[in-house]
């Protein structure tokens, strides 16, 4: 049997050891937050102007659908939240069709200062709605009766007892639909259901799921990707929060795979190039 | 053949079907509030048939460990069916005793549920980094357009990207635009086109996988 060469051992590495120097590149991120890149694109502002525009009167539906396991990226769009609670004499109304919704969506009211909360009063300006099971279907429903899905809101009160649902019945009413997904299917969903009543989608995504929801874009689309635009929104509403954190992490530890790739790519071709050296000397 | 089971078993779900599609369907072309009554109560009974299956859920997953009690030898297996099946009941009995909103299930649901799941998601930076280190190699044409692709995004999404060449951005969003949203509007539509296929052939008891047997 013939030896292993040094680049066939780096090749034939046991992947623990480039898990361990992404945990010490994880950290270093965490513990200096050197913040660079933080872009402020045109998106991010067409998506901050949006919201700022957004005319009295108007009735919000916040779609989370967001999973409890991107609880960690789903914090960044807190700035976003606060700035829609900050925008005078609208209506709020904030709907689940995943079954961690409500509590990812009490998690983040949670997190919103107190003065930022006062200015809504809960009933009559906001109310949140529990979990509606059925996906598309419920989204349909949502869409043409709302009262047809939810009969009270998350806390028991009756829906025709809380001022804030007076005169909202279906889409027709709601001026936009702010919805954060995370899952593909949710987005053909949403595309379908409020695209039928031609109601704009505010999506809050992450980058990976951002292929899915171009071909919308931006006719029906406007869209947020949190991990990409949640640290210029901070600095943007000054909100100052854990986007940047995240931000940091994400920009070492991909400028660590590009370097892994690189690298592993360059001693992939030199053993390649030896070995077909090797094969003409006819050793 | 008896004509009873046929009856029950095949024609009146067809029968069933078809009346159902035909609402749902008309709901879209004539505006009668009869039938848009009936499609929003169909609409409202799906979602309810959705939450039994939450329930039928719970009750296969319950018989599926009693059924690995008696079945699996392994102690430390029994052990994790026992600890899924108590933060089954943990969770089933706070939620229905102290309700949903309650501190105390909230508590429990930050404390269990957002840990383990944020776990899972952040592994996937390790299989990021696996990918990287042993799948991402230029060994044919084929694997060098799909590494190009995957590199040029990885790099344009990345924050420092723009410090070192300020065109990695319109290389992605042309990427994005010309190769992503024609590709991804073709998977669309041609799904469209199949699920319509699909649905005529359900609604007219061609296709009848549903029925079972």
């Amino acid at each position: 049997m013939t030896e292993k060469t040094t680049i066939e051992k780096i090749l034939g590495l046991d992947a623990r050891y480039p898990w361990t120097i992404l945990v010490v590149v994880i950290l270093i991120a965490i513990s200096f937050s050197p913040g660079v890149g933080i872009s402020f694109s045109d998106r991010l502002t067409s998506f901050y102007n949006t919201i700022e525009e957004i005319p009295p009167g108007s009735v919000i539906v916040i779609e989370n659908d967001l999973e409890s396991g991107t609880k960690i990226t789903m914090v960044t769009a807190l700035p976003v939240w606060i700035q829609l609670w900050q925008v005078p004499d609208i209506k709020i109304i904030i709907v689940h069709l995943h079954t961690d919704g409500p509590m990812m969506s009490k998690m983040l009211l949670d997190t919103m200062p107190e003065s930022v909360k006062a200015l809504k009063e809960y009933g009559e300006d906001w109310v949140l709605f529990g979990y509606a099971p059925g996906e598309e279907t419920a989204m349909a429903g949502i869409a043409s009766n709302i009262r047809s899905i939810y009969k009270s809101d998350f806390y028991g009160t009756p829906i025709d007892d809380l001022p804030v649902m007076k005169d909202i019945f279906n889409a027709e009413d709601y001026h936009a639909v702010l919805a954060m997904y995370d899952r593909v299917d949710f987005f053909d969903a949403g595309a379908r259901q409020w695209g039928m009543w031609d109601v704009p989608i505010w999506v809050i995504t992450v980058t990976g799921a951002r292929p899915y929801f171009t071909p919308y874009y931006p006719t029906r689309v406007q869209e947020f990707v949190l991990d990409i635009d949640a640290p210029g929104y901070e600095k943007l509403t000054g909100n100052p929060g854990d986007a940047l954190k995240l931000h940091d992490v994400r920009a070492l530890s991909s400028a660590y795979v590009v370097i892994v790739v690189v690298i592993m790519n360059v001693l992939e071709q030199l053993n390649k190039t030896k070995r077909m050296g090797v094969k003409t000397n006819g050793i | 053949m008896e004509v009873k089971p046929v009856i029950y078993r095949t024609l009146l779900p067809l029968f069933i079907t078809f009346a159902c599609s035909v609402v749902l369907i008309s709901e879209f072309f004539v505006d009668i509030t009869a039938i848009t009554m009936i499609s929003v109560a169909l609409k409202t009974s799906t979602s309810i048939i959705f939450a039994f299956s939450i329930v039928l859920g719970t009750v296969s997953l319950l018989l599926w460990v009693r059924k690995k009690m008696i079945t699996e030898k392994n102690w430390s297996n029994r052990g994790f069916s026992i600890l899924l099946l108590l933060t089954l009941l943990l969770f089933l009995v706070i939620g229905s005793i102290f309700g949903i909103d309650s501190n105390l299930y909230s508590l429990l649901f930050t404390s269990i549920n957002f840990p383990i799941m944020n776990a899972f998601e952040g592994m996937v930076c390790f299989w990021m980094v696996k990918m990287a280190y042993s799948s991402w190699r230029l060994r044919n044409i084929e694997s060098g357009a799909l590494l190009g692709i995957a590199f040029i995004t990885l790099v344009s999404l990345s924050p420092w990207a723009q410090m070192l060449w300020p065109g990695f951005a319109p290389v992605y969003e042309w990427i994005m635009n010309y190769i992503n949203k024609p590709g991804m509007r073709g998977i669309i539509m041609a799904g469209a086109l199949g699920l319509f296929i699909v649905s005529l052939r359900t609604i007219f008891g061609k296709e009848r996988g549903y029925l079972g047997g």
